[in-house]
């Protein structure tokens, strides 16, 4: 909540002072912001029904059966798969790690989980492609999950 | 693949076939399992909620950056050959607790048509997934500052190979067509097709 606090304190001093210092590239704002605005909300959209079918489908429950099986190469690229395709909010995340750890999944299927979880968007692909390009959106979350399996081999190898 | 058909500069109704489709799936859902339908209803209309939320201040911000922020600075700060100093102010601005990742997408498009360069881009983008302060401190005190630490670490050190690999294989990239033409009114024509080759 605060985040969202934060925004709009930013957005409204900035604006203000903006108006103030000068009223024509004031309004040249307001127009950026709202082709911005438009141009986002498709695939924002988008991105809010993937995570809607995500969420909904695939409660937090399935996720502990697929990461709490696998260890050792296999059952960390299985956990880095399911980190790529799904989308928890932090607050859920750790805790769900937090408890998988101690119920016996390996660091390294964790540290792979929550890699990719975080960099890897498959959910949020729509936005990425359509700000950024196909080609970049799949160098950019391919090298996530490549990277995800490095680190958590690399994990398994410092906490072992 | 370029898109034809009117206007150069409205997102066009193309870009609503993916939601077209989506909800489409959502409908076929609570047609056929009304229970997990009204899951997935739910959620998205939660999250919804919150994206909507915070939309409007980021887009102002994002306005904000685009009319004030003079491109030589970006260009000079987080351009080609800025070497540590631009991946500092990727990280810096990637850590900033403002948002999912998809908010990210388009103020990176921004920093990029400002000339920062692909190297940074991914800095950023990296920082903001996984290197978040808030996010960090939450992944401390569920996962132990043992594990944290030593993901943050190797996260850092991934995320610039990341970033050396990404931007030896996107050379010369540059963001698909703008959304918003320059506002000083001598904007270059919008540009046609998606430039993502």
């Amino acid at each position: 909540m605060n985040v969202t606090l934060l925004i709009y304190v930013l957005a409204g001093g900035g604006l203000v002072a903006s108006w103030i210092v000068d009223r024509q590239k004031t309004r040249g704002v307001l127009k950026v912001a709202g082709r911005a605005g438009l141009k986002m909300l498709p695939s924002v959209l988008a991105v809010v029904i993937l995570v809607g079918l995500v969420l909904g489908l695939v409660p937090p429950e399935t996720i502990r059966v697929y990461l709490g099986a696998g260890t050792g190469l296999w059952g960390t690229a299985l956990a880095a798969i399911v980190g790529a395709i799904t989308l928890l909010p932090s607050l859920v995340a750790f805790p769900l790690a937090a408890s998988l750890l101690r119920s016996g999944a390996s660091v390294m299927t964790i540290a792979a989980f929550i890699t990719t979880l975080t960099m890897v968007g498959f959910v949020t692909a729509p936005m990425e492609v359509r700000e950024l390009g196909l080609r970049f959106t799949l160098v950019r979350n391919g090298l996530a999950l490549v990277a995800g399996i490095a680190i958590a081999l690399a994990m398994g190898v410092i906490l072992g | 693949m370029p898109r034809r058909g009117p206007g150069g500069r409205k997102p066009g109704l193309r870009a609503l076939v993916p939601v077209g489709i989506l909800l489409a799936l959502v409908g076929v859902l609570w047609l056929t399992r009304p229970a997990a339908g009204q899951a997935v209803v739910a959620a998205s209309w939660v999250y919804l909620q919150e994206v909507l939320l915070i939309m409007p201040g980021i887009v102002i911000l994002m306005g904000l950056f685009e009319v004030w922020v003079p491109k030589s600075a970006i260009q000079r700060l987080m351009g080609q050959g800025s070497g540590i100093g631009g991946i500092l102010l990727a990280i810096g601005l990637g850590t900033a607790p403002t948002g999912p990742l998809y908010i990210a997408f388009p103020i990176a498009a921004s920093l990029s048509r400002k000339g920062a360069s692909t190297f940074n881009l991914m800095v950023f983008l990296s920082t903001w997934a996984a290197i978040k302060v808030p996010q960090v401190m939450m992944e401390a005190k569920f996962l132990g500052l043992e594990f944290a630490m030593a993901r943050l670490g190797l996260t850092l050190v991934a995320m610039l190979v990341m970033a050396y690999v990404g931007s030896k294989l996107l050379p010369g990239w540059v963001p698909p067509a703008a959304s918003s033409p320059a506002v000083a009114g001598a904007g270059p024509a919008p540009q046609r097709g998606q430039s993502s080759a």
